[in-house]
């Protein structure tokens, strides 16, 4: 993959010893080198051989081949938060980034308390997750939470048991999540939209353009680079999600809203399936990799985006 | 060009393996044999000690409400370290034990004393080698003798003692007085008596079950072991641990779908989505405020009733869970908690099993340090009401006598979290939300134990199950 | 329609309505945060989603002493800022090579840094720990601190190489010209230039270094040098009944950060956006 980029690097000449070209640019990547080989790299290629044995977390592992993958293919559960993950995918790549982008288009022209309201919308994205999911449950409790209360006030029908209701599981704790993260993407638009060249939008408003045309002609182009990154970036969380959905419900009830994570540690901390739990975080990355990789391609063919 | 492409290669070869990247496992290179020779040492493996110099004890235990870590260092850990001036114990409280006590046992390293949360988990560290016998102590301490023998049968696996019980627990089912005598009900014994409380519960707008499993989904087997216990009774229960019958045999089915009944009526809480979303906060508040009836749950939740009832302590009460069918007692399905063995690591194994011996060596301490953290704790070692302090409460001692009754004369019920291998448990506690919501049919949720139960049987994973 | 209007303002009234509905939205649960940290459980009951009645302040001071605040807050403290530095110097070195310089198989490994972050996090933990166990590094703040050096650096790398390609190379040519070696460009030209970069990726990972918790309730065990995020899960244990306390120490855990945050939003949000992601 060659990266684009705005002043490419100079074309090092045949000339330069082999010490300037090669090795010198390398001690600069050492650091990072050999702290990824050291707590990432290593530590996971000596887990990729548990995939294949029959591993408990303790003891010794047996070698199995192919047939913790047979198992995750044939098991419903696996697709069953397979599927979680793609309706999460899906659900992350509209909701935050519509109401991001609505919400930066909208201050991007505001000038009074443009700071106020950027500083507010930002606070959420800064609080941890464990923190975030407190008080979130809170918020939907069962018992004294805000479909009881709306309910007690004369709408019987909001209250919803958020969290124990397989239909609703799921979508609750991405609302969660989406509470958490919409910020930071609404952020990243601004400056991007505040970049954008204004003669833009005067020739479209030279030639008749309402609002929503600015917006969709001027505007989305403009900042294109920001959008398709945080379109990648979605993607690969939205295969990694664990900790609200961990928190707030563990995947239940009854894997309504199991993902690959937690499926991964329940095998390995509740079940001690720990090559299973290899095999399943195998499968995820090998995903994560394809739609890196899918990206990737894409710029490389030159397609603009 | 040659260079370039090799390390291009390279790389690419490295793109592919590190980002397949999979879960943890420790190096296989080096096995579990080998390392009893290396020096795993960390800083919670005392070196060996001098002649003279304190060795160093550590035990890593579950994290409590704060009061009640600080009564256990004083109780325990004080007395234990005034008493023997050669070791030093280290008790540290650890959040989410089991989790990191596997991570850290695993890479060789972890405390002395091993804790986990029941048989069921330390068979899987005995089995990898994690875990030093404990006869010899046994027979050193005299555990056969002062501790109960049922629960001392649950530590052990092919004859070897492995682990201690540090506490043992039974199901009742807890009630408000005032609550009862509001509504004109008598605690009620049989099944009839239950669902006609039941009834009038919900006509009222009241919750009869208060439970909910959001904050445990172990509160499912909790259900499961009642209802096994009261509906199909001790002896058919038993006759399936053993595997004389199967755990499809139709009274052992019809257990499951009288539960599951009484979820689809409404009778846990109004729905079963509030079953699944209720966390045990407002199940107590539930109790307390008469806005529910019963609450099935066990004496670890002793420890809560000062708080939950903090204006009029005096309306809790337990009583045991009603007969579920004509003929069968109402009995104390007994559990062991928590566990404790020594790590096959640990540096001077005798000045660990004195701290052990030190749970169980006297009755007066160990009902001490129950007073102060009461429904954990609980050894299971006769004790009797002198024993404890004055002001320890008399719905606390009651239990406790009848326990130690139950346990003396075999007359007890079982727990699924103590007498259930670890995948069969798993199944009951993760099946059970499938069953409520219909994805499986009770009879179907029983074969398939059966099937789990059997191969576990088969390889040789039972927890022993002391006769009846 | 033709409506004469002046092409600089149209109505910003729709602008503000969606803008007040999204703070609603956003900052409805922080209020109701602050609302229930200074109630007690009964009050919380009792009126679960209003102001306070009475103010009860106590439940801060019980939060700081229950939570051991004092010793958690300055062991957080110091991870991030070991984790800031150490990632500026570490992404510092590698963003400036994978700018500047192209040797080969660079590009592969760009590639990897990339897809390396999408590890499942869960899969780590037993090895890691054998290895962290054998070096000695359990149960040290500097054991955490490594980690997330490891764990941060690659996104660093990426957002201040983009910072770096984004500059004109003429500055660094003329260092070269006068005989700076790669070191010395790095130092006296690059950096001075980037720092509002530098500034950002020390922020975002020293955010991420407070909040992270995985690693922090599995590396430590021992009381004094726990970090904060054990502190408030301590609160949200399996039995907690006391959500005004809890309210109160979730409040102690995100100050500092929001505070910081407050002090430099300006630098962290334009950094953040600045270049980072054009290229």
């Amino acid at each position: 993959m060659t990266l684009p980029t705005a002043n490419p690097a100079r074309p090092i000449s045949r000339k330069r010893p082999f010490f300037q070209r090669v090795v010198k640019p390398w001690l600069f990547l050492l650091p990072i080198l050999l702290l990824n080989v050291l707590v990432i790299l290593a530590p996971s290629l000596s887990a990729v051989y548990y995939a294949f044995t029959d591993w408990t977390g303790l003891g010794d592992a047996r070698w199995i081949g192919l047939e913790n993958f047979r198992r995750l293919f044939t098991d419903e559960i696996f697709w069953q938060a397979f599927l979680n993950n793609l309706i999460w995918c899906g659900l992350f790549l509209t909701v935050p980034i519509a109401m991001a982008l609505l919400g930066a288009n909208a201050m991007a022209h505001v000038r009074r308390g443009q700071v106020f309201f950027r500083i507010v919308y930002f606070i959420p994205y800064v609080m941890a997750s464990v923190v975030v999911a407190a008080v979130w449950r809170n918020i939907l409790n069962p018992s004294i939470g805000i479909g009881v209360q709306l309910a007690n006030l004369g709408l019987p029908w909001a209250d919803i048991k958020f969290l124990g209701d397989t239909r609703t599981a799921l979508y609750s704790v991405a609302f969660v999540d989406n509470w958490h993260w919409w910020g930071y993407l609404l952020v990243l638009y601004l400056a991007a939209m505040q970049s954008v060249d204004r003669s833009l939008y005067e020739s479209a408003r030279l030639e008749g353009a309402n609002r929503w045309q600015e917006f969709v002609h001027v505007t989305l182009p403009g900042i294109r680079p920001t959008l398709v990154f945080t379109l990648l970036i979605t993607v690969i969380f939205s295969f990694l999600a664990f900790d609200y959905i961990n928190i707030l419900t563990g995947g239940g009830p009854a894997n309504a809203s199991e993902v690959l994570s937690t499926l991964i540690y329940k095998a390995a901390f509740r079940r001690f399936e720990a090559g299973y739990a290899a095999a399943i975080g195998l499968t995820t990355s090998l995903i994560c990799m394809i739609f890196g990789t899918i990206f990737v391609t894409l710029r490389r063919r030159g397609m603009e985006i | 060009m040659k260079v370039s492409k090799l390390l291009s290669i390279a790389f690419a070869a490295a793109v592919v393996t590190g980002a397949c990247a999979a879960p943890s496992a420790a190096p296989n290179a080096v096995a579990p044999q080998a390392t009893q020779s290396s020096s795993a040492t960390t800083s919670d493996t005392p070196a060996p000690a001098a002649s003279g110099e304190k060795v160093k004890v550590i035990w890593w235990t579950e994290t409590a409400v704060e009061d009640y870590q600080d009564k256990l260092t004083e109780n325990f850990v004080k007395t234990f370290n005034d008493a023997h001036p050669n070791i030093e114990l280290e008790m540290k409280f650890v959040d989410k034990l089991d989790e990191v006590l596997r991570t850290a046992v695993q890479a060789g390293a972890g405390p002395d004393i091993i804790q986990t949360p029941g048989p069921a988990f330390v068979a899987e560290y005995i089995a990898a080698g994690h875990i030093a016998p404990l006869d010899d102590y046994a027979k050193k301490f005299g555990w056969d003798s002062t501790i109960f023998p049922w629960a001392v049968e649950a530590g052990k696996l092919d004859g070897k003692l492995y682990s201690l019980p540090l506490t043992y627990e039974t199901v009742v089912m807890w009630y408000n007085k005032k609550t009862l005598a509001d509504n004109g009900w008598q605690v009620p014994t049989t099944r009839a008596e239950l669902e006609k409380i039941a009834e009038e519960a919900k006509a009222k707008k009241l919750f009869p079950f208060v439970n909910g499993n959001a904050g445990w989904r172990g509160v499912n087997e909790w259900m499961v072991t009642l209802w096994w216990a009261n509906y199909a009774g001790n002896d058919t229960v038993y006759k399936a641990l053993k595997q004389e019958t199967k755990w499809d045999d139709p009274l052992l089915v019809e257990s499951i779908t009288l539960l599951n009944d009484y979820m689809q009526k409404g009778y846990f809480r109004g729905s079963k989505e509030s079953y699944f979303a209720t966390d045990f906060p407002e199940v107590d508040a539930d109790l307390a405020s008469g806005k529910g009836v019963f609450d099935f749950s066990g004496t670890w939740a002793f420890q809560y009733k000062s708080s939950q009832f903090p204006d009029h302590p005096e309306d809790w009460e337990w009583a045991l869970m009603p007969s579920l069918r004509d003929g069968v007692k109402q009995s104390f399905p007994l559990s062991v908690g928590s566990t404790l063995s020594i790590n096959s690591k640990a540096r001077n194994t005798d000045a660990v099993a004195e701290v052990l011996a030190w749970v169980y060596g006297d009755a007066k301490r160990a009902a001490k340090i129950i007073h102060d953290y009461p429904g954990e704790w609980l050894v299971p070692i006769d004790l009797k009401k002198d024993d404890f302090p004055a002001d320890t409460d008399a719905r606390f001692i009651r239990i406790l006598e009848a326990m130690s009754a139950a346990s003396k004369s075999g007359d007890y019920g079982y727990t699924t979290w103590t007498f259930w291998p670890q995948k069969s448990d798993q199944f009951i506690v993760e099946q059970m939300d499938n069953v409520f919501i219909g994805k499986l049919t009770p009879a179907e949720f029983s074969s398939k134990l059966q099937e789990i139960y059997a191969a576990e049987a088969k390889a040789n994973q039972l927890p022993p199950i002391p006769a009846r | 329609m033709t409506r004469r209007k002046s092409s600089r303002t149209p109505s910003l009234l729709p602008n503000y309505v969606i803008l007040i509905v999204l703070l609603l939205f956003a900052a409805g649960p922080l209020v109701l945060l602050g609302f229930n940290s200074l109630k007690t459980t009964a009050e919380i009951g009792a009126n679960p989603l209003g102001p306070p009645i009475v103010l009860r302040i106590q439940n801060f001071a019980d939060a700081w002493t229950k939570g051991h605040y004092a010793t958690t807050l300055t062991n957080s403290v110091i991870v991030v800022i070991g984790t800031m530095v150490g990632v500026c110097v570490i992404s510092g070195l590698a963003a400036y090579a994978l700018a500047r310089m192209n040797a080969p198989g660079f590009n592969a490994f760009s590639l990897y840094l990339l897809v390396g972050t999408s590890l499942p996090l869960t899969l780590f933990l037993v090895p890691l720990f054998f290895l962290w166990t054998k070096l000695g590094l359990t149960n040290s703040l500097f054991g955490l601190i490594v980690i997330y050096w490891a764990t941060f650096s690659p996104l660093a790398t990426f957002l201040l190489r983009s910072y770096m390609v984004a500059i004109p190379a003429d500055f660094e040519d003329a260092a070269r010209v006068d005989g700076a070696s790669d070191w010395q460009v790095l130092q006296h030209v690059m950096i001075p230039i980037v720092w509002p970069g530098f500034l950002t990726v020390a922020l975002v990972t020293g955010l991420g270094a407070w909040n992270e918790y995985i690693f922090a309730y599995t590396f430590i065990q021992d009381e004094a040098v726990k970090t904060v995020v054990t502190s408030f899960s301590a609160f949200t244990g399996r039995f907690t009944r006391d959500w005004g306390l809890t309210s109160a120490g979730a409040i102690i855990m995100t100050a500092p950060v929001i505070i910081f945050f407050l002090a430099l939003q300006r630098r962290f949000i334009e950094g953040l956006t600045q270049g980072g992601l054009k290229g």
